[in-house]
């Protein structure tokens, strides 16, 4: 995997550009905490959407059950904040920001290890199947942080310390992103289309299907758990009811609504669908149902080919003025 | 080349996205008053919800009929948590920020307060929470509570069944998906056996559960005298028919979660609750604000809507003693409340900012109607 | 003793209902090869019309009952030819994540009509509870006789209509292989229709009995109990009729007697069970192995 493409560092760039934008606008006071949170939730949910994006539009294996591992590293994360590493309000910048570090990467280490645990014998199940283990994982993730009472049970997490800002954020999705697109690019990638497209004829080509799939699960959960870590550090609570499987559809939704397979595409809607319902706050009844209406209009009737065509056409309208104004 | 414009389009979305939120920043000057409210509008709490909102609006009324306060009138902005801590945390800085909010009264349930307080105090706005688990408040300057905590009702009902009604032992059922029901189940708990009592089984059950037959035959066999479920008042009255249907004798015990126009009261006929104030206190402010809320409303009030009608009065209180919309100064203020009389009982808050005066009335359920049986005083 | 058997008789009563919306999932499963993620909406649906029949126009229980199951055969035809019917020749996974679209739309549609709302409602007392003692302490209600009952007869109907009946026959074929059914001139699409029919009579049934015996009504209540007979649908083999009977009955004693044992973690529990069965059997207890033609 090259990390230096043209691409890369284009990208990089124009990401640059908006974080700085962003974090000046921070700082001068000029952005409200209001819509600071929801940038940072539109950005964890990005993270969500993109790492499901590997499990199912890439690997394509039918997963309902990502929100248990955010729950993982959320609360795994959490612990190593509060009980491990002991940081509280009066913990000083230095010693601060690396813990945050490593409780992060604990949060997702053990959401990898846990997805590898439940990946040997559950993804030998073939669709449908597979389906139903995952949301009973899911579940059964739930039961059990109700039922951990020293991570407080049904009165959820607390006390944990504000530790996330843009900066983490931002900068956290970028790399999580950008790790999964290489992913995607490479080899590995690709053997696991090939697992996508027609299992049997990948395995007659040598393909280790099993262990691709394990592969792209595991990943896509280790970036769930820093997604879970990310937002327990924004709420300061991590309570099991934010983790059940109606947090998986809604993630599953994200992933179909911006295109299977796109990462760019969950992206834009993860942003899309987070700020939108904040936008809407006087209509929420009406969310609720226009959301799987969408659901079930972009499934059906597919207009992502065609949306993708017209903004094509505008960037090329804006081009051809660019060109014309300042020359190539 | 449509590459490097894609690549670039996402980062800029995002700042057009925010910036399209800069327009409307609220201030706190003005002609009016503005309060900020949160509560479950929608979702499994709607009710609730709907209790607290149309509370706070008598209150809000009543008091811009007075003159409002520092000479302007009082606004209430509503908000709806829907019950999920997240769109909780949301409302509240919306609330803060872009409305400008001076305080905010609510949330309830319980979990969303936890999760709203920590906002509070960064942002130096006082709320007043009208849930009762206990770690809400302890360590925040700027969080207040308009009622009684899990802790005071699970001792009052372990008293009221050990010494009223000399019950020897005890059997419990609660939700395990809500953390109001643990922690009365198990400071009941406690309590009843530091009284001498025995609890011969704690059962559980997952959160919107509909058969607890399973549970109560346990319950059952083990013969209790007393049986205490104190969940909220749509899961207490189907355990109540299936326990019934199951031949479970035992008296039947509750906790303030049950106090709703809801409540199966043909069911659990003869059973005891506590819960914030009786219908037939005497006390002239209760009365007042009883009296008040069903003319306006045409329905008696329940005990989120006293809760909530006393958080607003509590805000009301500490803005016009602290003769200003200035966060700390309010806050201060409200620290100092003392003795105000309030719809519930005289509010005298402590160091956590808690209510320390206000008595819990025991009701007994009878041929259709909730009775008056005594006050627990704290 | 009598514990086990109060335990059993309440196991017995809720696997029945879990066995009738089975029932229903492996039908539509063995047929298009779809999870209808949206069937436990339809137990949804008929409990509110049989509440809205009972208490809006005071038409008798009887006559709701039938009321209810006729709506939901009509709903779950609507389904079909509206949402899953354009994807029928699509990757399933689509058709699935259609299916989820559908169950969030009737449940958050049904939430915002008015006459059903956000609060819960109570089904009306129609059936008077009466105990009978049955030995020694154990009782059994004639809520759980009439459960027990009127599952019964429904699955003896549904195993006539399978068996002997000519739409039956077409039934079972265009399960069997639905290319070589049309090829031998049967009507897919009206079998499919038929097919969706049958699930939403006996879900709506389902959802009446459970409005009796669990008088709480939500727009979410058809969500946990689908979400269990799902499971048990394919604990028992999805796609095989005597499997699902099977899978729901079983489902619900193992969960009463886990919940009866050690309630806190009873629901964690039977999904372990679940997925260890998946492991061993993974088409489920009297499922058949499917080859896959390369």
């Amino acid at each position: 995997m090259r990390f230096l493409t043209r691409k890369n560092i284009r990208s990089a760039a124009g990401i640059l550009l908006a974080y700085v934008l962003l974090q000046g606008l921070n700082s001068a006071g000029l952005l409200s905490n209001y819509v600071l949170f929801i940038i940072m939730v539109a950005l964890i949910n990005a993270i969500l959407t993109v790492s499901l994006n590997i499990i199912t539009g890439f690997a394509g294996q039918f997963s309902i059950g990502h929100a248990g591992f955010m729950a993982v590293g959320a609360y795994v994360s959490a612990m190593f904040t509060r009980f491990v590493l002991n940081v509280g309000p009066d913990t000083p910048f230095v010693w601060r920001e690396p813990a945050f570090l490593i409780s992060l990467f604990a949060g997702s280490l053990a959401a990898a290890l846990v997805a590898y645990l439940i990946g040997i014998p559950t993804l030998r199940l073939k669709g449908d199947y597979l389906a139903i283990a995952t949301l009973g994982f899911n579940q059964v993730m739930v039961v059990l942080f109700n039922n951990l009472d020293f991570v407080g049970g049904p009165r959820g997490f607390t006390g944990i310390p504000k530790l996330s800002d843009l900066t983490w954020v931002a900068g956290l999705t970028v790399v999580s992103v950008l790790i999964m697109r290489n992913f995607v690019r490479s080899i590995y990638g690709s053997q696991c289309v090939a697992v996508r497209e027609d299992e049997i004829a990948a395995e007659s080509l040598g393909v280790d299907v099993t262990r691709y799939k394990i592969l792209a699960f595991t990943l896509a959960s280790f970036f769930a758990g820093t997604a879970g870590g990310l937002l327990a550090h924004l709420l300061q609570l991590a309570h099991p009811s934010q983790f059940t499987f109606l947090k998986s559809i809604d993630i599953l939704l994200m992933l179909v609504v911006g295109g299977m397979g796109s990462i760019p595409g969950s992206i834009i809607s993860a942003l899309v669908l987070t700020v939108l319902p904040e936008m809407l706050r006087f209509s929420q009844d009406l969310r609720l149902v226009i959301y799987p209406v969408l659901l079930i209009v972009f499934v059906i009737k597919n207009p992502l080919p065609y949306l993708r065509r017209v903004t094509a056409q505008i960037q090329e309208r804006v081009r051809a003025m660019w060109v014309n104004r300042f020359g190539g | 080349m449509r590459r490097k414009y894609q690549n670039v389009i996402v980062p800029l979305l995002i700042v057009v996205l925010a910036s399209s939120f800069l327009v409307g920043c609220g201030g706190k000057g003005g002609q009016e008053v503005k309060v900020g409210s949160i509560a479950p509008l929608t979702g499994p709490l709607s009710t609730y919800g709907q209790s607290h909102k149309d509370a706070v609006d008598l209150a809000v009324e009543q008091i811009n009929e007075k003159g409002g306060l520092l000479g302007k009138q009082v606004v209430i902005v509503h908000e709806d948590s829907q019950g999920d801590p997240v769109v909780g945390v949301n409302a509240a800085q919306k609330l803060i920020e872009q409305d400008g909010v001076v305080a905010v009264v609510g949330p309830i349930p319980s979990k969303i307060g936890m999760a709203v307080a920590p906002i509070a105090e960064e942002s130096g706005v006082p709320i007043v929470v009208t849930g009762t688990s206990p770690q809400i408040t302890p360590g925040k300057d700027f969080v207040f509570r308009s009622c009684w905590t899990d802790d005071f009702q699970g001792v009052v009902m372990a008293k009221f069944a050990y010494e009223e009604l000399g019950a020897a032992t005890a059997a419990i059922l609660y939700d395990l998906g809500n953390d109001y029901a643990k922690s009365v189940s198990e400071i009941f708990a406690s309590t009843f056996e530091e009284l001498g009592g025995t609890v011969v089984a704690m059962e559980t059950h997952p959160t919107d559960a509909t058969d607890f037959r399973a549970q109560l035959t346990n319950i059952k066999a083990a013969s209790p005298d007393v049986f205490f479920f104190p969940d909220f008042y749509n899961d207490a009255s189907l355990i109540g028919r299936q326990a019934v249907e199951l031949g479970l004798e035992a008296q039947f015990l509750g906790a303030d979660g049950w106090d709703s126009p809801e409540l199966d009261l043909e069911t659990l006929d003869g059973a005891y609750y506590c819960s914030h104030f009786s219908k037939e206190d005497p006390r002239a402010e209760t009365r007042a604000f009883i009296d008040d809320f069903t003319a306006k409303f045409g329905a008696e009030p329940d005990l989120l809507a006293i809760m909530g009608y006393d958080a607003a009065l509590v805000a009301f209180d500490a803005i016009s003693r602290a003769g200003s919309v200035d966060g700390e100064a309010v806050r201060e203020a409200m620290a100092s409340t003392s003795s105000l009389p309030a719809a519930q009982g005289d509010i005298t808050f402590d160091e956590n900012g808690d209510p320390t005066t206000l008595p819990a009335a025991i009701l007994q359920i009878e041929n259709g109607s909730t009775n008056y049986v005594m006050t627990f005083q704290p | 003793m009598e514990q086990f058997l109060s335990q059993l008789i309440n196991g017995l009563q809720i696997g029945t209902i879990y066995a009738l919306i089975a029932l229903g999932y492996t039908m539509v499963y063995g047929i298009i090869k779809l999870i209808n993620f949206a069937h436990g909406d339809l137990i949804m649906i008929g409990s509110y019309v049989a509440y809205l029949s009972i208490v809006h126009f005071g038409v008798p229980f009887p006559v709701a009952f039938l009321l209810a199951m006729l709506f939901c055969a009509l709903a779950g035809v609507l389904m079909d030819r509206i949402a899953y019917r354009p994807l029928r020749h699509r990757p399933r996974l689509e058709a699935l994540i259609t299916a989820m679209g559908v169950s969030l739309f009737i449940e958050h549609g049904a939430r915002n009509l008015p006459f059903i709302g956000p609060s819960f409602r109570r089904f009306p007392d129609v059936v008077g509870v009466k105990s009978y003692p049955l030995v020694s302490s154990v009782v059994v209600t004639n809520v759980q006789i009439l459960n027990v009952v009127v599952a019964v007869v429904l699955m003896v109907i549904l195993q006539y209509i399978i068996r002997r009946t000519k739409i039956g026959m077409a039934m079972r074929a265009v399960s069997l292989d639905l290319e070589a059914a049309k090829l031998m001139g049967i009507d897919v699409d009206r079998v499919i229709a038929v097919t969706f029919a049958i699930g939403g009579c006996l879900a709506g049934a389902a959802g009446v009995l459970m409005g009796v015996a669990y008088p709480r009504l939500s727009p979410y209540m058809g969500v946990m109990p689908g979400l269990k007979a799902f499971v048990a649908a394919v604990f028992g083999g999805i796609g095989s009729i005597p499997g699902a009977v099977v899978g729901g009955v079983l489902m619900g004693v193992v969960e009463t007697f886990a919940t009866a044992a050690y309630s806190q973690v009873a629901e964690g529990v039977f999904f372990v069970v679940l997925v260890a069965v998946l492991l061993f059997r993974p088409t489920g207890l009297l499922g058949e192995p499917i080859a896959e033609k390369v």
